[in-house]
């Protein structure tokens, strides 16, 4: 369930560059392509809609004041979604929010696989709920915006076996949780 | 509960995942993108430089203590007496408000600048005048004549540099060539341009990256050997030059076939530039040139080009600063011998001293035993070390921002108690206060910046 970047990387890389030299309308197309996978990590980081928006928000600031510094074009995604959790992240800590377990029944009813072999999205969000917002920020750019492990450490500046190695314990942790919820 | 194979479980994650962001906001609302150009919007209340009447911070103020302590518009920022004791000129600039203090902590300026997508607006001129780039273009004013201002345009490719003093802006374009702009009569009076065309750079091709050394004479330039390095692929050979910004003449210091070179930087002096280079096996390379004579040498900076995140050159080019893989060496910058070097996570800038006699990095150090940050809160302490390595000065700080002094004696940071503090690492004097963030504290936009004495 992860987000799949399309397009060419000649143009994506053009429109970045464009982007970080000033140019709005490609900045816009910048916004366009990467806000809804900088909002579901954002939302997967606090689960409160609103501070995910707010989140969101204040990361395509930084995004527009520090893109010319963006050195490798190709990971413009990876850089803005990691910008998006560290705001989400910076918003729980600062407002001393907590995740607010919504028992939708809805969203477990979709169809899809067998109900059976199904994490209910309830019991992910308490259990996400008992994390450090920075577990929750590294789970989400792993699970929801499908960065691997070298992505995630490029972006958060540790190595990629500590990275390995942190989310080999959480997901160890929510394995415990989950399989007995 | 049977055991369950841990793939098994991560695609349940990843599907649950996706099921649980399903609430996420993804719609592109209006407040988006007006959130970034918020700052570049006419403020039609305001003056032409977008100056805030002064009545209107006084009210800011009033009504702050009024409603206890409420957040109110422009009553962001208050100078506290006294000197600065590194000499200059100390601008801080939080939420579109700057202040402006003299060498003796007199205040030179206090108003409203508005700046593109919150980025910080730049002392120039020596401190005389406070430049702000805008979607309209950089607009220059001096901090003492509010509503004179010079606009210059912004359509540069490549961007603009200024140096330290904010004496000279190189405007660069990827293929357009250059213009170097100095300010002799001050920030309000008329600029002078030096242009350099795109044909005396290098093969005429084009411009890769370039930078300003600090002292603003000579703009280190990577120019391309091929028009795909400037549209789209900026690997392969690539020329060094060196451009003189008084008269525009150009030098070449020499090409590099391989290795792609980029992060063209200067020791603080300016006698030195640097840029890196890749191996076939991903190592990175840095050169350094020496800007007096065009000689090169070379240095091993122990980690991988794609995880190089940082290189800063001391001022006399004796050693090197590197940042990457979550380590910061200090090196020899001879032999690549490993000085010093420090686990660290969360490091958000390094910086040499203007005398090279120090350098300060902002960051999280890591127990390499146990992979675990020192510092429970990001970015919380200011680590200023000698130049052998030698820790002077641990310093506890609201955010990552400081700046060094002209002279590099002091430093000014923004401390946890939102007061903007002046530290003397090599002395141990107490720190002076010279200002208070009075509402709202840090956020993203505040910014401190430290130049010479006006001329």
């Amino acid at each position: 369930m992860t987000d799949i970047t399309i397009g060419d990387a000649p143009a994506a890389d053009a429109t970045v560059r464009l982007a970080a030299n000033g140019d709005e309308v490609a900045f816009a197309r910048l916004v366009e392509r990467h806000h809804a996978s900088m909002a579901k990590v954002a939302y997967a980081v606090c689960g409160d809609a609103e501070v995910a928006r707010d989140a969101t928000q204040n990361a395509w600031t930084i995004a527009w004041r520090r893109l010319p510094t963006l050195r490798d074009h190709a990971q413009v995604r990876a850089w803005l979604v990691a910008i998006a959790a560290n705001e989400a992240r910076q918003a729980i800590r600062k407002g001393g929010r907590r995740i607010v377990v919504d028992i939708s029944e809805s969203l477990d009813a979709a169809p899809g696989a067998d109900p059976a072999d199904r994490i209910g999205t309830v019991d992910l969000a308490r259990a996400l709920a008992g994390l450090k917002p920075d577990d929750r920020a590294l789970l989400a750019l792993r699970f929801v915006a499908g960065l691997d492990s070298t992505e995630i450490a490029a972006q958060l500046g540790m190595s990629a076996s500590g990275v390995r190695s942190r989310l080999s314990r959480l997901i160890e942790r929510l394995r415990t949780e989950l399989d007995h919820a | 509960m049977p055991e369950r194979d841990p793939m098994t479980f991560e695609t349940r994650l990843a599907d649950a995942f996706g099921r649980y962001v399903v609430a996420a906001p993804v719609d592109v609302d209006a407040r988006t993108l007006a959130a970034v150009a918020a700052a570049d919007a006419p403020r039609r209340y305001r003056g032409k430089w977008g100056f805030a009447p002064r009545w209107a911070i006084a009210l800011g103020l009033l009504a702050a203590l009024a409603l206890g302590g409420a957040l109110v518009a422009g009553a962001l920022l208050r100078a506290q007496p006294g000197p600065l004791g590194g000499g200059g000129r100390l601008m801080v600039f939080t939420r579109g408000t700057a202040i402006v203090l003299g060498a003796d902590g007199s205040m030179q300026g206090s108003r409203s600048v508005e700046t593109r997508g919150g980025s910080c607006p730049r002392l120039v001129a020596g401190g005389a005048g406070l430049a702000a780039s805008t979607f309209g273009g950089i607009r220059v004013g001096g901090i003492d004549a509010p509503g004179k201002a010079t606009m210059l345009g912004t359509n540069y490719s490549g961007g603009e540099r200024w140096s330290r003093d904010g004496r000279v802006l190189a405007r660069v374009r990827f293929t357009e060539g250059i213009t170097f702009t100095t300010f002799p009569d001050g920030p309000t009076g008329d600029p002078v341009n030096v242009d350099v065309a795109p044909g005396a750079i290098g093969s005429g091709i084009g411009v890769i990256e370039a930078n300003l050394s600090p002292d603003g004479s000579t703009l280190a330039v990577l120019a391309a050997t091929t028009p795909e390095q400037v549209t789209a692929d900026p690997r392969g050979a690539v020329d060094v030059l060196l451009v003189d910004s008084a008269s525009g003449s150009v030098r070449t210091v020499g090409r590099h076939e391989r290795g792609s070179p980029w992060l063209p930087t200067w020791s603080p002096g300016g006698r030195w530039a640097g840029l890196v280079t890749a191996a076939p096996d991903g190592s990175a390379t840095g050169w350094i040139v020496d800007a007096f004579d065009g000689s090169e040498r070379s240095v091993p900076l122990g980690t991988s080009d794609p995880e190089l995140q940082l290189l800063a050159i001391s001022a006399d080019g004796a050693r090197v600063l590197v940042l990457g893989g979550a380590i910061l060496r200090l090196l020899d910058a001879v032999d690549g011998r490993a000085i010093a070097s420090v686990a660290a996570t969360d490091v958000s800038d390094a910086a040499w001293g203007p005398d090279g006699r120090s350098f300060a990095w902002v960051g999280r150090e890591v127990d390499p035993s146990s992979g675990v940050a020192g510092s429970a809160t990001p970015g919380s302490v200011l680590h200023v070390h000698a130049a052998d390595g030698a820790l002077l000065r641990d310093i506890p700080v609201a955010d990552f921002r400081f700046a060094w002094s002209p002279d590099g004696s002091a430093i000014a940071v923004i401390g946890q108690d939102q007061r903007v503090l002046v530290h003397f690492p090599w002395t141990g004097s107490p720190p002076l206060a010279v200002a208070t963030l009075d509402l709202g504290g840090v956020d993203d936009s505040t910014c401190i910046a430290w130049t010479g004495d006006v001329p």
